[in-house]
């Protein structure tokens, strides 16, 4: 080989990355776009009658009240009912995804989730405390989501506590995970085995998950958190990938890793508990966002948190909008509709993929 | 006018000298100034006397619900008198102060149980309701029946308890929108979804019929009605309840209700503070889990070991109701009981003692709940009710109902008859 | 030659019973250094120590004449690269990608268009440019530990851990990945420390043997002085023969072992 050649192989091998971190992108932004489009269409059906010009126009009144009209009930039904709902969607599907993808990256683990972590678990246990047993740290409607939070942040900390101990490896968090998830749900069919069959069904259709409790307060909390913890979590998406090296080597790549562990987790944890607390444990997306996302534009954290933030915000908004849907007035509840598109979606994805992921 | 103001101001001087009347509850109407079952001239007279400062304020004294007692809370309670105010705050069951515009001509009803719409038949205004939860409009819903909802057949939905559908709500834009479930915080969605419409969240169970059906008549102006309702219900629960009033322990058999799941070893036993513990003791029985409390489930030995002397089990509208007038299916669910070995030796059994009765339509609670208390009081003191026939009730219930439906001809309820 | 890092009295221990046992050494400038020794003698658990990966009890490391234990874990990225024994992708990750994140000490966070070029010199180095857009856990071993060393030299570190390079490997890949480091030793200047187990590799492309038993170095010198009859029979618990022609390397042939010696 001479040196000419050996430069245009070099170039050529150039473009192939160049279009790589360029089909990444472009990902991303098409992702964007997508959401924005389902956005649009979610906005704009529903069971109301309200037809999709009153939509439009009742959401830009708003914003041109000179330029367009509205009427109370468009108002509602735009601004109450479907805007909350959406954003809630969006917000949830951004924390499930990016919780995901960092828990799965941090532990090396392609079954890490917030589902594994045994958090919705506990959460579920919280929850289930406040419809059965009517006790709570907080009073009114935030009794239920008050508990769910409280539970949920208290299974972090025995994770959060066990990566802060000498010599825990990815591999006795995910078994510890897995503990806690078997403690915290015998202690809520223990509760449930002594409840009244009627509250029972409540504790489930809350385990399930629904985005029907939105509302622009739960949106508001919701944003806060995600807003402040997700560009933390996107920025370490360079430790995380030396992580991906193993713990020793991404030490000597000068990464404290058992620090980045703590403050990754506890991060991906507070959002998760958050969600969860508004909608339930929609704990599919969680697992299931970052390898999507994976399978479709590789493992490099630097594109993967972003795009799973999208992947998991679209799919959630997706499920939520054919849940409202597809036999109105009656609401499938989003946790259902999320494992019945994603499931096959995923199967699909595992079956058609060319080279070995996980 | 001034003939009004010395009547009033007489009144004042005889009732300052009266104690308030006692009462069994309180109307928790707005209005009711001296708290007691109604709203009437005394409320106007005591609203007085708190604004010259001879009472202390009660809340519901503020008939206008403005945090002022002055005359125009006297003006409102004079209007209430007559039906004729503009708007009525109540307070409903988790505590909070709902105020309505009146009349009421669309209500919304998401709806878990069945006694608040049999109210609102009784009191001759289900016609106001507009829209319900799936469970009454959908074929097999848990309160869907053909011959005794017929006119919720054709009902438009609002989705489900959990999660209703408020878009739909909202197209409908009712006056008010009604829910009888604490549970699922209809209320707290409803306020953040569609903020302005009130909500008011009621039950009418047994232990509540009385003071919430008065309420349910002060919101749609049905209070004749109510009274009526009120009066005839009351009526049967008094004839029944006086009779077995005085009865010793000794003279109760021992009663097991529970529910009958065929091949199931375990049995839900209803405990001393659940709504149907008053129903077993009212009827004459001795609850075989009055020591319980909450949601218990038992196995065989537990209820064999107390050998209970009749046992009555509520059974789904799947197997009886309005909507079966053949009994075979409830009859081999008997039979099915009756067969069992572990249950072989236990009294109620060997004595034939074991009744079987419709839940969703009779057993769960407001007036209809009498009517079980009415069979089961035969079932447990025969002698004391051999003159009294819980099928007249029943059939007079329907009556209220404004149902066409001849019990001696049509559905399955009980068994064995 | 200048000195590049020292060890003195260096001592570690997970439990009671110590691993390390005041390890006292030192390294030269561009300077190949094997630690020989049966299993559990040490030699990992050194390397790790130096990179401290793993903390000392006692003792100190100087690099440059610096206080290792006292440096930031980004100030000894930049001067140590480390290449651990084994690595398993979880993840699909592409070889570009594997070697970037050696870059890691010298960015912030996210990458510079100079990093990339650095990235890109160092796949040509090592001559696997072509492999640039493979995913890493579909490459044979021997590549899999070019791309793990690409990623240790994209760290631009003086001194270079390497922690068994050669096992797993077969024959031809065995010799490829010690000429590439005599090769890096040359013409980089860098000084390596590598855990090596087979003797006859140890003998022909280090400077220098340390040769460890039990937590404690038995002997360190120049491979003839080191690898001996004696020493390699009693650190081993083996019979072995040393050919050592005048000039040359010795080289080792086992014989058989000693059991029940001790």
């Amino acid at each position: 080989m001479n040196m000419a050649d050996g430069t245009a192989v070099r170039t050529d091998r150039r473009e192939e990355y160049r279009r790589f971190v360029g089909r990444k992108i472009t990902f991303i932004l098409s992702s964007l776009i997508l959401l924005v489009i389902i956005f649009g269409v979610a906005a704009s059906i529903g069971s109301s009658d309200t037809t999709l010009w009153a939509a439009y126009s009742a959401f830009l009144h708003r914003f041109f009240p000179d330029h367009f009209t509205t009427s109370w009930g468009a108002d509602t039904i735009v601004w109450n009912i479907r805007l909350p709902r959406i954003i809630l969607g969006i917000l949830a599907g951004i924390s499930f995804g990016v919780a995901g993808a960092v828990m799965q990256g941090v532990l090396r683990n392609p079954l890490a989730s917030p589902y594994t972590l045994g958090i919705s678990a506990g959460a579920a246990f919280g929850a289930s405390i406040a419809i059965l047993l009517g006790f709570g740290f907080v009073g009114g409607e935030y009794l239920v989501i008050g508990n769910a939070f409280v539970f949920a942040m208290l299974c972090s900390f025995v994770i959060i506590g066990l990566a802060g101990r000498k010599g825990a490896t990815p591999e006795t968090m995910i078994l510890a995970g897995i503990a806690i998830l078997y403690v915290f749900s015998a202690c809520t069919s223990l509760l449930q085995y002594f409840a009244d069959p009627d509250a029972v069904k409540d504790v489930v259709f809350w385990t399930v998950g629904s985005l029907g409790r939105a509302s622009w307060p739960a949106v508001y909390m919701l944003l806060v958190v995600v807003v402040v913890c997700t560009p933390i979590l996107l920025i370490r998406s360079w430790d995380l990938n030396v992580m991906t090296a193993g713990d020793e080597a991404a030490q000597s790549m000068g990464v404290n890793v058992k620090r980045t562990r703590i403050i990754t987790i506890s991060l991906a944890s507070l959002l998760v508990a958050s969600t969860v607390a508004f909608t339930g444990t929609i704990g599919f997306i969680g697992l299931v966002a970052p390898h999507i996302t994976r399978i479709i534009i590789g493992g490099d954290n630097r594109f993967l948190l972003p795009s799973s933030c999208l992947v998991g915000a679209v799919f959630l908004l997706a499920a939520d909008t054919v849940a409202r849907n597809i036999i109105a007035p009656t609401i499938i509840p989003v946790g259902i509709m999320t494992a019945f598109m994603g499931g096959p979606l995923f199967l699909y994805l595992i079956m058609k993929r060319r080279r070995e992921y996980f | 006018m001034r003939t009004d103001r010395i009547v009033v101001g007489m009144t004042m001087m005889l009732l300052l000298a009266l104690p308030a009347a006692a009462s069994d509850y309180t109307l928790n109407v707005f209005g009711n100034a001296n708290e007691d079952e109604t709203i009437n001239m005394q409320d106007v007279t005591y609203t007085e006397l708190i604004i010259l400062e001879y009472r202390d304020e009660t809340e519901l004294a503020d008939a206008k619900h403005d945090d002022k007692i002055n005359m125009q809370d006297v003006t409102q309670i004079e209007l209430t008198i007559l039906g004729k105010e503009k708007e009525l705050t109540i307070v409903d069951e988790p505590g909070d102060a709902v105020t309505v515009s009146k009349p009421i001509d669309t209500v919304v009803y998401v709806g878990h149980n069945a006694f608040v719409y049999e109210t609102w038949r009784a009191l001759g205004m289900a016609d106001r309701l507009v829209g319900t939860t799936d469970r009454f409009v959908k074929p097999g819903g848990y309160r869907y029946s053909e011959k005794y909802y017929p006119e919720l057949l054709t009902m438009r939905s609002v989705g489900t308890l959990q999660e209703p559908d408020f878009e739909e709500i909202v197209d409908i834009a009712p006056d008010l929108l009604y829910t009888d479930e604490v549970q699922y915080d209809v209320k707290s969605m409803a306020a953040n979804k569609i903020p302005g419409l009130p909500v008011i969240c009621m039950d009418i169970d047994p232990a509540h019929f009385t003071e919430n059906t008065r309420i349910t008549g002060y919101i749609f102006d049905r209070r004749d009605e109510a009274d009526e309702y009120i009066d005839w219900r009351n009526g049967w629960q008094d004839t029944i309840e006086d009779r077995t009033e005085g009865l010793s322990d000794g003279e109760r058999p021992l009663v097991l209700m529970s529910y009958y799941t065929p091949g199931s070893n375990e049995f839900s036993v209803r405990s001393g503070d659940s709504p149907f513990h008053p129903m077993i003791v009212g009827a004459g029985g001795k609850n075989i889990g009055e020591d319980l409390s909450g949601y218990v489930e038992v196995d065989v030995e537990w209820i064999v070991d107390r050998n209970p002397e009749i046992i009555v089990f509520s059974v789904a509208n799947t197997y009886c109701g309005y909507d079966f007038d053949d009994p075979s299916e409830l009859a081999a669910l008997y039979d099915d009981f009756m067969s069992r070995s572990d249950f072989a030796g236990v009294s109620a059994v060997v004595n034939n003692n074991v009744y079987f009765i419709n839940y969703a339509h009779l057993c769960v609670g407001g007036a209809s709940g009498t009517i079980t208390e009415a069979y089961m009081g035969k079932w447990f003191q025969p002698d004391l009710f051999t003159d009294l026939d819980a099928q007249v009730m029943h059939q007079e219930f329907l009556e209220f109902q404004g149902i066409d439906f001849d019990l001696s001809e049509h559905g399955v309820f009980v068994y064995p008859e | 030659m200048k000195l590049k890092l020292r060890l003195n009295d260096v001592t570690f221990s997970y439990t009671s019973t110590p691993i390390l046992e005041e390890i006292t050494m030192e390294l030269a400038e561009s300077e190949i250094l094997g630690i020989v020794g049966p299993n559990g003698a040490g030699k990992s658990t050194l390397i790790r120590c130096i990179d401290r990966i793993l903390k000392p009890e006692q003792g100190s490391i100087l690099l440059d004449g610096q206080e290792v234990t006292e440096m930031s874990m980004i100030a000894i990225a930049k001067q140590i690269g480390y290449v651990p024994q084994s690595s398993t992708g979880v993840f699909p990750a592409t070889v570009f990608d594997t070697v970037l994140v050696g870059r890691r000490p010298h960015i912030g966070w996210r990458s510079s268009e100079s990093d990339e070029d650095k990235v890109w010199g160092i796949l040509k180095l090592m001559d696997i440019e072509d492999l640039a857009m493979r995913d890493w856990g579909e490459l044979s071993g021997g590549q899999q530990q070019k791309v793990l060393i690409a990623r240790a030299l994209a760290q631009e570190a003086g001194v270079l851990l390497l922690d068994e390079p050669t096992s797993n490997l077969d024959i031809k890949h065995q010799l490829e990945v010690m000429e590439i480091m005599t090769d890096l030793v040359a013409k980089r200047g860098l000084s390596v420390i590598m855990a090596v187990h087979d003797l006859n590799l140890a003998s022909r492309y280090t400077d220098r043997v340390i040769i460890m038993k039990d937590g404690k170095i038995f002997d360190a010198g120049s491979p003839s002085k080191v690898l001996t009859t004696e020493n390699v029979g009693s650190v081993y618990d083996v019979e072995v023969d040393v050919i050592n022609r005048n000039g040359e390397k010795p080289y080792i042939v086992p014989i058989r072992s000693v059991r029940g010696s001790g």
